[in-house]
């Protein structure tokens, strides 16, 4: 008996039930649509997750600690603006587009991760105000205005739209980001300490963990990926209409709670994360091609975190002794 | 006594907003000591705990480690110098297995820097088992534990670390007659160590075999301090409930 | 009897907010104090303020409810789409529609257990998605003049008056019946409430019910001010209606607040607001103050509870 219960564990390990689902969803979009699995549309699936994937990789490192980062939508914006207003035309010009953006997002992490570590603030509405004042601010900034970059270097736009073997290059970056954050998160001392402070806090505090360090310091990972991926969409289409591409935070959150993350904290890798964000690219892809536009790509996602987080409250509850 | 107690604590108060949980405690636990903490519900005993082991400070007060006046700012600067703590309330991370709770904050490494799961989850079951030989399967998390198995975990993280100062609060709060039996013995194997123990427990009787010294704290003040050779039992629940100092030359 | 309240009132406006100093800085601002204005500001309380009310209560029961933005919006949509079917159609409608969406918000808290900020997230996307889809994205327009009637009133604006009365209700449901009492014990100690006897989910249940209710109604006066029932106001609803509660002495925590300290918190926001909007300031400005206001409230919410426990 304790063999096979190690066995299942062992697999557990690897296999969690999301990346059943996301074949799963998978082989019914191929049935539902021919178009899904060419290989042009499987790209766009995957550009397209990889956006909201690279915020969601963050933002389950904040919420394993027993956080939430509702700002990373305003980040991704911020950058984005950022990196077209800076107008990465040379190499000099593109690394400033690079690099400024990345250290803004560390810094409004840092802030967020004060205000909520340091000074015991609720973690939802201090980064839902966040979010508010970098909105505003960037639409101050900028006078509501679209911005547009005329004269981008190619090594720019190369960032999010040259391919290998006939991928985006994002792609493979988020590969490695989920192999990194998987292994950060699993065998170094900063992962197992996000662990305890989401298990427990107090506890973590007595046992010596610096809690307010380790806890910033994730929401300044969340705050530097959330950043990133608004300098990819920067770069992929080199023009950002400021007042219209908030949106990122809460399909990221969908598929961090579909991913299995605890809302509690605690619990939660990367790598099912990255499944979740699969599954959920996959569903806009399909209703896209069905031609089901926003607002109900939008009910959709609502009623999938709804479902994820009742699903897997419901499954707690039967587990606890 | 000559030399120096190792750890003494002089007029320490400590208030939480109109709450005065301390007022002016007095005490002292030598090497090789076993001083028993008693009290109502309330007394104190678990804030002066917390503010031995550095959860928070006190309000006003002195401590001193070997003579020499300190003050512990957090957990680790307790941890520093020998002084480990078995909380009441255990101070575990539910989702993280016996292994990573024990080396929660102090993880072994392998040379390129990683967290060393092996070595941490040997070592661990090494040191329960020699403590609990019922815990078989010490890789889940502890919240799939029983009460007994999780207190087994929290006092074999307490001893296993260089300690000078052991303190536990309630620890056989959750234990059956077996196990009570158990942290006896381990009780009398650390003061032959000559590690010092203070003991916060409800159960006089057994205090009573266990402790050289048996201190009364009654609404945050020490009471009374009572050898538990030239004192009984009924002496000191009097003591717990009325507060009732004892007659001069009895006190210690 | 009104002393509590109206003690509560006065701390909310003179010690919980800057409200006088502000009010001092906003004579300098020619026009602020015009007949015109204060009726202005009187009407761009009045929607929010019906929403404060049940965010109020709902935070006092220990809860949040991000979802009353876009029930908003619900609700003024809905108003506009059951015209044709009477006056009467339109107001039990809207907030019908949104005492419902508040009774799913409730539902996924009490029910499933789930936090709620993530239900009410959740019923926040649903709600305005399914509104989206609904209009199709597009604002539905309706031309009833009784109806477009109600959006105005002079001196004061009927939305204002109606928000004073449901404030009046409010608080006496609050503080002088014993389902107020509990609705406190509840957002207090949840367990302590429950092994005492109250019938915690049906109360949450019935808070959450009324912030959706309520914010429903709010749509409804917002549509007919605007002759208009957009999908996509109300964004910053949520934000503006928490912060108030905040300032009039509501706790993330639960169990604290009234229905009078988050007026006087409601009339500093909008006070503030109006005032950027005399001096010209974009709205972006706007965000960034309540986005900055609100980092702030929270922040003091947390050194508040560490003051206590010290
Ligand atoms: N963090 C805190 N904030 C405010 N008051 C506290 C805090 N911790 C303890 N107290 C108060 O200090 C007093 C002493 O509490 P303490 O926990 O030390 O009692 P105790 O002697 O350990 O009781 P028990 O036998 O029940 O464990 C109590 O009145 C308690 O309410
Ligand atoms: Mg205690």
């Amino acid at each position: 008996m304790s063999t096979s219960v190690k066995r299942r564990r062992l697999l557990g390990r690897f296999i969690s039930p999301i990346w059943m689902v996301l074949i799963a969803v998978v082989i019914i979009a191929a049935f539902i649509s021919d178009r899904f699995l060419s290989p042009y549309n499987m790209v766009t699936v995957l550009q397209q997750g990889v956006v909201t994937g690279i915020v969601a990789l963050g933002m389950t490192v904040v919420l394993i600690g027993g956080q939430f980062d509702l700002s990373t939508g305003a980040i991704v914006m911020m950058a984005a603006v950022m990196a077209l207003v800076i107008g990465p035309s040379d190499p000099a010009s593109i690394a400033l587009a690079i690099i400024l953006p990345l250290m803004s997002g560390a810094f409004i992490g840092a802030v967020n991760g004060l205000v909520v570590y340091k000074a015991r603030a609720n973690s939802i509405v201090a980064t839902i105000g966040m979010q508010f004042f970098l909105f505003g601010a960037v639409l101050a900034g900028v006078s509501g205005q679209h911005v547009r970059t005329d004269n981008m270097a190619a090594g720019f736009s190369g960032l999010a739209n040259a391919k290998l073997f006939g991928i985006p290059l994002p792609v493979y970056l988020f590969v490695v980001l989920v192999v990194v954050l998987s292994v950060v998160m699993d065998r170094t001392v900063f992962g197992r300490h996000v662990y305890g402070i989401g298990g427990d806090e107090e506890a973590s505090r007595r046992a010596g963990i610096r809690v307010v360090w380790t806890g910033t310091l994730t929401f300044v990972l969340s705050g530097m990926l959330a950043a990133l991926s608004g300098i990819f969409i920067a770069s992929l289409v080199g023009n950002v209409d400021p007042s219209a591409i908030g949106g990122y935070a809460f399909p990221a959150l969908t598929a961090v709670v579909l991913g299995g993350t605890s809302l509690s904290g605690g619990m939660g890798r990367p790598s099912d994360t990255a499944a979740a964000i699969l599954v959920i690219a996959v569903i806009n892809n399909v209703m896209t091609i069905l031609n089901y536009q926003y607002p109900i790509q939008l009910l959709v996602q609502g009623v999938v975190l709804a479902g994820a987080v009742a699903f897997y409250s419901l499954r707690r509850v039967e587990l606890a002794p | 006594m000559a030399d120096v107690p190792f750890i003494q604590l002089t007029g320490i108060t400590k208030h939480f907003g109109g709450v005065h949980a301390l007022k002016g405690v007095d005490l002292s636990v030598a090497a090789g000591e076993v001083v028993a903490l008693v009290g109502h519900n309330g007394a104190g005993k678990s804030v002066l705990v917390q503010i031995l082991s550095g959860v928070f400070p006190p309000t006003a007060g002195e401590i001193r480690v070997n003579g020499q006046m300190t003050t512990f700012g957090s957990p680790v600067d307790a941890r520093h110098h020998g002084i480990e703590t078995i909380y009441q309330t255990l101070a575990l991370a539910d989702n993280l297995d016996a292994p990573a709770n024990f080396f929660l904050g102090r993880e072994l490494k392998t040379t390129l820097g990683f967290l060393d799961k092996k070595r941490m989850a040997r070592e661990a079951a090494k040191a329960l088992i020699e403590l609990n030989p019922n815990l078989v399967d010490v890789e889940r998390p502890v919240r799939q534990m029983s009460g007994g198995q999780r207190q087994a975990v929290a006092i074999a993280r307490a001893i296993h670390f260089d300690v000078r100062l052991l303190i536990m609060d309630e620890p056989t709060a959750a234990l059956g007659p077996h196990e009570t039996a158990q942290v006896a013995e381990l009780i009398k194997r650390l003061r032959a160590q000559g590690i010092g123990i203070l003991l916060i427990s409800h159960d006089v009787r057994d205090v009573m075999q266990l402790a050289d010294r048996i201190v009364v704290l009654k609404g945050g003040q020490i009471v009374g301090s009572v050898v538990p050779s030239e004192s009984s039992e009924d002496e000191v629940v009097d003591m717990i409930i009325r507060g009732r100092r004892l007659p001069a030359g009895r006190a210690e | 009897m009104t002393s509590p309240s109206l003690k509560a009132l006065v701390i909310g406006l003179v010690i919980r907010t800057p409200l006088i100093p502000l009010l001092v800085l906003a004579s300098f601002v020619p026009g602020f104090w015009s007949v015109g204005n204060l009726r202005t500001l009187a009407e761009s309380v009045s929607i929010d303020g019906i929403v404060v009310i049940g965010m109020t209560i709902v935070m006092i029961a220990g809860g949040f409810d991000l979802a009353v933005g876009s029930v908003l919006a619900m609700g003024g949509v809905a108003a506009i789409v059951l015209l044709p079917y009477g006056l009467l159609a339109s107001i039990v409608g809207s907030a019908v529609f949104g005492g419902l969406a508040g009774l799913l918000s409730g539902g996924f808290v009490t029910r499933l257990r789930i936090n709620p900020f993530i239900a009410t997230l959740a019923v926040m996307v649903i709600v305005r998605g399914a509104t989206l889809a609904y209009t199709d994205t597009r604002p539905v327009v309706g031309l009833d003049d009784t109806f477009l009637a109600l959006g105005g009133g002079y001196p004061l604006p009927y939305a204002f008056i109606a928000m004073i009365i449901i404030a009046l209700l409010g608080h006496v449901l609050l503080s002088w019946r014993a389902w107020g009492r509990h609705v406190y014990a509840v957002g207090a100690d949840e367990r302590a409430a429950a092994m005492s006897g109250l019938a915690v989910s049906p109360i949450k249940l019935q808070c959450y019910g009324l912030s959706g209710l309520l914010a429903g109604l709010a749509g409804f006066l917002l549509a007919a001010r605007l002759g208009t029932g957009s999908p996509i106001v109300g964004d910053a609803t949520p934000l503006t209606a928490a912060a108030a509660a905040l300032i009039g002495g509501a706790s993330l925590r639960g169990g604290q607040g009234s229905i009078p300290g988050a007026m006087a918190g409601l009339l500093f926001v909008g006070s503030l607001v109006n005032l950027m909007n005399l001096l010209g300031m974009p709205s972006y400005y706007q965000r960034m103050v309540i986005g900055t206001m609100l980092i702030a409230l929270v922040v003091i919410d947390g050194v508040l509870l560490r003051l206590r426990q010290r």
